[in-house]
């Protein structure tokens, strides 16, 4: 008995990691802007993860050690195209590339662009949080930083992203809205 | 920024972020009823968030179809776990768990799991190297010849250098793998879609031996292998 609930519990593993695609797929996507650096990283990150699944001792932090594999490839990526950017180095953010004809479409490009102006530590960080639905504590343990960089990341890079939305909305006429009879 | 004012700053953050605790939670929330400036902070910095969260909805990795696990559940009875168990136990004997030396006929395996239910097996092999293609085919053979009857099945995967194991243009082993397929039902071999796309664009020549597969990326074949329980060898 004690053989089949460990197969159908490694079974039930195997198929959240592999149910976890497509949000592994967004927060990738959200650090590399790339959509197949993004497919790649995923699914180094998924192999890796179902090969080493024997490894993980605490199956109730399966989200976070796959969030682990994956922020690992991502820094394995960066050291290959980028040998010598710190992590934290600084970003270029927000400098006024919106569109003076601003669409819901153009709004997303230009918050994805800022996000990918951020320096690493905070997009990953931020997207973490926004995107992955991570506590703090969680991130810190992802990124293996304190919990306390893991606030100040989150700070800066809100702060941040609101300066490339004010000059969004700086450059988007206000729209009014009427209201009118219909009979 | 001063300290109170940053430390405020983040109190907000954390509201937003749903990790205030309860006391903290209701401090914060009388005082959003009475302080305009950070009540309008946290329209700011809620706006922000769904902005990021927005701006990546509906987003989806490219199109991979994954196995149905709940059918595979009841794929594997009793008998096919005891094989596996077999299979492991002779995989220990034959020298592959583990197996670091790395001269021609032996192979250095990393295998890095073990899953109990797996009687099927994945040799995966990403390198151009003539030594580690003859050790691959003579354990290959080895394990249809030995365990076939037990109804092991036997994938080779291939990418990147270790495409040349299986185009015409490269390979020294043409006639061996010839053999192989036209003798086993329970082997493939699988060349990564993805790395002859890469060689095609490079002007080689991508011609594979007869009865190779080339359906899919490597890494899709092997994530969905695993995520079925097949034990990966990586050679």
């Amino acid at each position: 008995m004690d053989l089949v609930n460990r197969i159908l519990a490694g079974r039930d593993l195997r198929k959240k990691i592999a149910d976890s695609r497509d949000r592994l797929y967004r927060v990738a996507l959200a650090w590399c802007g790339d959509p197949m650096v993004a497919d790649d990283l995923v699914q180094e990150t998924l192999v890796i993860a179902l090969q080493r699944i024997s490894q993980l001792r605490d199956k109730q932090r399966l989200n976070a050690w796959m969030y682990t594999i994956l922020s690992n490839s991502w820094k394995q990526h960066l050291r290959r195209i980028r040998p010598t950017v710190d992590i934290d180095e600084a970003g270029i953010v927000g400098e006024g590339d919106a569109e003076s004809d601003c669409c819901e479409q153009e709004v997303i490009e230009h918050v994805r662009r800022a996000i990918l102006k951020l320096p690493v530590g905070q997009r990953q960080t931020l997207t973490l949080v926004d995107l992955g639905g991570f506590s703090y504590a969680e991130v810190a343990e992802v990124l293996e930083i304190p919990i306390g960089t893991v606030m100040s990341r989150l700070y800066s890079a809100r702060q941040s992203l609101q300066k490339a939305l004010v000059s969004v909305r700086a450059t988007r006429p206000a729209q009014t809205t009427y209201l009118r009879r219909v009979k | 920024m001063n300290h109170s004012k940053f430390r405020a700053e983040r109190i907000l953050h954390a509201y937003v972020d749903g990790e205030l605790g309860k006391s903290e939670k209701q401090r914060m929330l009388l005082r959003l009823e009475t302080d305009e400036r950070s009540r309008k902070r946290v329209c700011d910095l809620q706006r922000t968030k769904e902005w990021v969260q927005f701006s990546f909805e509906g987003e989806r990795a490219l199109s991979r179809k994954l196995p149905d696990s709940r059918r595979r559940i009841w794929a594997h009875g009793v008998i096919r776990v005891a094989a596996s168990f077999m299979l492991l136990a002779l995989a220990f004997g034959a020298g592959w768990i583990g197996h670091t030396v790395q001269q021609p006929g032996d192979l250095p395996v990393a295998l890095e799991s073990i899953i109990p239910q797996s009687q099927h097996v994945i040799l995966h092999i990403g390198e151009s190297d003539e030594a580690r293609f003859d050790a691959l085919l003579k354990k290959t053979k080895k394990i249809l010849d030995e365990y076939s009857a037990q109804g092991v099945q036997v994938e080779v995967v291939t990418n990147a250098g270790g495409l040349d194991m299986l185009r015409t243009a490269s390979s020294r082993h043409v006639n061996d793998i010839r053999q192989l397929i036209k003798r086993y039902d329970n082997v493939r071999f699988i060349a990564c879609s993805k790395g002859l796309q890469r060689l095609r664009e490079q002007g080689q020549d991508v011609r594979l031996i007869d009865g190779v597969y080339s359906d899919e990326p490597a890494a899709d074949h092997l994530i969905q292998r695993l995520t079925e329980g097949w034990t990966l060898i990586k050679i």
